[in-house]
């Protein structure tokens, strides 16, 4: 059996030399080679009973996810890898499942039975992945043995060279290993080198700072990492004995700033990976301001007649090796290396997930309440979509009855069926016609307008109540395109004071539960220029008995502003 | 409109902030309704972005995939029994 295992998916020999080499840590322990072969060898002879040529394999435990998959390659078995195990996956995929997932054809693989003669044969598809294509329907996508082979050759040969030689070096991930950039980074490559895997999986950013003592190289993606920070727990102190070498982020591009950020915390480089399902990785970056640069063994061109970018690379299905895959993202080459324009379709990613935006707006108008929608992404602290709806008069009348607010959550509700929850628009506008510029063309710029917040982000530091009254400490965000920039003022745009007090205004009704018709102002100061892009704390306390609110602005513990708004009322 | 207690008042501004959840206020949010799914209909990023924030806020750390998580965000009102039971700051 381990013969039969290092030569169909070839494992680093060493290990095979080393019974006692730790292949994965599970709560802290390591799993032997040893036991991994064995345990491979029952997982072998459990699917073998089962006697089918396909399994759907879903397995959360990276561990048992690793000893199925090597089992069922040295069987020849096909293994497909659906994104989820939700009652309508299973019913989709109609094959035998196998892994922790309800009505699994096994579950486990600790009971005897003999082995049948394996049926390997390493140029046929060993593996299908379950994606959304761009249509938003589920597809499967084949790969074979030499193409993943090839992947993680290529995969070593670009990031291996960060790798410390000879120290403990473990993979951790925070993302999923159930498609195509979980799987080869944090499965296949650790595998297939000898570098043992981290059993469990980071859920928080925090988790980071709590592992034991090692070197590690972190699988990753923007939801994650953009959270990232110093340790904060006194328990955890920032580890000088964790020892990164190496991350890794994919599905969707880092926010501004986060690569530095997070290259500066784990003091090790952080690679942004470029790629999709049907062609593994493709391209990567270590600077969001750089062009990326192809991987090893990679060629990237434009399409002339579509400025779409083609692949080329030795791990592409066979069907492709000639013509190489045309993306769906428009893109640039130069000297210096790759730029990406967007996407060609009108497919977006939010999550590290596929969304058809075509797709939703059919969704929204099919029901009987809307008659026309353009939904389009919105960039704020998360990717999230907006919609702009011209309500049919059904439409108009429910949105009067219930208010915007309980109509936005209707309009959700509606969609649930059709749509992913991570797809579901969270921002609304009801329009009676779409905006137009003077050519009569509804562009994307005036419809972004539209969406302009009128409120900054808020992150409540702390809130308390003592004799003084209430009082709440807020950290803001000012995000460049609040509406209060936008010509106030054009050479110099400054948050204007009448805004600054209706903020302290709704951050009061909001924290404090109390509506302020403001009769009179004390203490008026505006000192420094709040501007677009800063974050400012804002400082409220509320004195019930007096029914006045006093607030002040601070950046960088210099104040802003200041005042008392006394309310007339009561 | 529902009215609860104070805290649950104080979960809410933390629910519309923390998730940026636009043009609703702490009374458009029903105290018994699930927070995913119907109600709500809140995501998995979302889900993320409350354990990061519950761990700044109130010092917790719950496990993002567990059926105890699913209780915690049963509701608004489950959410804050939570806080007021395991909150560290």
């Amino acid at each position: 059996m381990p013969d039969a295992l290092t030569r169909h998916w070839r494992l680093p020999g060493f290990m095979a030399k080393n019974p006692d080499a730790p292949v994965a840590y599970r709560a802290g322990t390591a799993i032997t080679f040893a036991t991994f072969v064995r345990d491979a060898t029952a997982a072998r002879q459990a699917l073998s009973r089962l006697g089918q040529r396909r399994i759907a394999l879903f397995e959360p435990d990276i561990y048992a996810f690793s000893v199925w998959l090597m089992a069922a390659w040295s069987l020849g078995v096909h293994v497909i890898l659906p994104g989820d195990d939700l009652a309508t996956t299973r019913e989709a995929l109609d094959f035998p499942w196998v892994g922790q997932t309800p009505d699994a054809a096994l579950r486990n693989w600790r009971s005897g039975g003999r082995a049948s003669p394996d049926t390997r044969d390493f140029g046929a598809p060993a593996l299908f992945l379950s994606t959304s294509g761009s249509t938003g329907a589920p597809c499967l996508i084949e790969k074979t043995l030499r193409q993943l082979r090839r992947e993680i050759e290529a995969l070593n040969a670009t990031f291996g060279g960060h790798l410390a030689t000879g120290k403990d070096i473990r993979f951790v991930r925070s993302v999923p290993h159930q498609h195509m950039y979980g799987l080869p980074f944090a499965v296949l490559w650790p595998l297939t080198f000898g570098y043992p895997i981290v059993g469990e999986r980071l859920q928080y950013p925090d988790d980071i700072w709590r592992l034991p003592a090692a070197g590690y190289v972190l699988v990753s993606a923007p939801t994650f990492l953009r959270h990232l920070s110093p340790s904060a727990d006194a328990d955890a102190p920032d580890r000088a004995d964790i020892c990164w070498q190496l991350a890794t982020s994919a599905g969707s591009p880092l926010p501004p700033g986060a690569q530095a950020r997070c290259r500066r915390l784990l003091n090790a480089p952080l690679f942004e990976i470029y790629g999709s399902t049907e062609t593994g990785a493709a391209a990567h970056r270590q600077d969001e301001r750089l062009p990326w640069q192809p991987l090893s063994g990679v060629r990237l061109s434009v399409d002339a007649d579509t400025s779409r970018l083609r692949i080329h690379s030795p791990f592409l299905a066979a069907a492709l090796e000639k013509t190489g895959f045309l993306s769906n993202d428009l893109a640039r080459i130069d000297a210096r290396g790759l730029e990406l324009l967007g996407r060609a379709d009108r497919v977006i990613k939010i999550g590290e997930k596929r969304i058809s935006l075509g797709q939703v707006e059919t969704a929204l108008m099919a029901l009987p309440d809307v008659e026309r929608a353009v939904v389009l992404p919105r960039r704020g602290a998360r990717e999230t979509l907006g919609a702009v709806v011209i309500l049919t008069p059904d439409g108009r009348t429910r949105r009067e009855n219930l208010g915007k607010a309980r109509f936005d959550r209707f309009l959700r509700g509606a969609l649930r069926d059709r749509v992913e929850a991570i797809a579901l628009p969270r921002r609304w506008r009801y329009v009676t016609d779409l905006p137009t510029n003077d050519m009569g063309k509804t562009t994307r710029r005036d419809l972004e307008g539209l969406f302009a917040p009128t409120l900054p982000r808020a992150q409540c530091l702390r809130q308390d109540q003592n004799e003084d009254g209430h009082q709440a400490l807020l950290q803001l965000y000012l995000d460049t395109d609040l509406v209060w920039f936008d010509g106030h003022f054009p050479e110099l745009p400054v948050l204007p004071g009448v805004t600054q007090i209706d903020w302290a205004v709704h951050f009061a009704r909001l924290h404090f539960g109390v509506d302020l018709p403001v009769s009179r102002m004390i203490g008026l100061k505006f000192q420094r220029l709040i501007r677009p892009g800063d974050t400012p704390r804002l400082a409220l306390t509320w004195r019930p008995g007096k029914r006045e609110l006093e607030f002040a602005y601070t950046l960088d513990e210099t104040r802003c502003s200041r005042g008392t708004l006394v309310s007339g009322k009561g | 409109m529902t009215r609860g207690t104070p805290l649950i008042q104080e979960i809410k501004a933390f629910l519309i902030e923390t998730l940026d959840l636009e043009d609703v206020a702490p009374a458009d949010i029903d105290d018994d309704a699930p927070l995913f799914g119907d109600g709500l209909g809140l995501d998995s990023i979302d889900s993320l972005e409350l354990g990061v924030g519950l761990q700044k806020r109130y010092g917790l750390k719950i496990s993002a995939e567990s059926e105890e998580t699913r209780q915690i965000f049963a509701s608004a009102r489950a959410l804050a029994d939570y806080i007021a039971a395991h909150r560290t700051q």
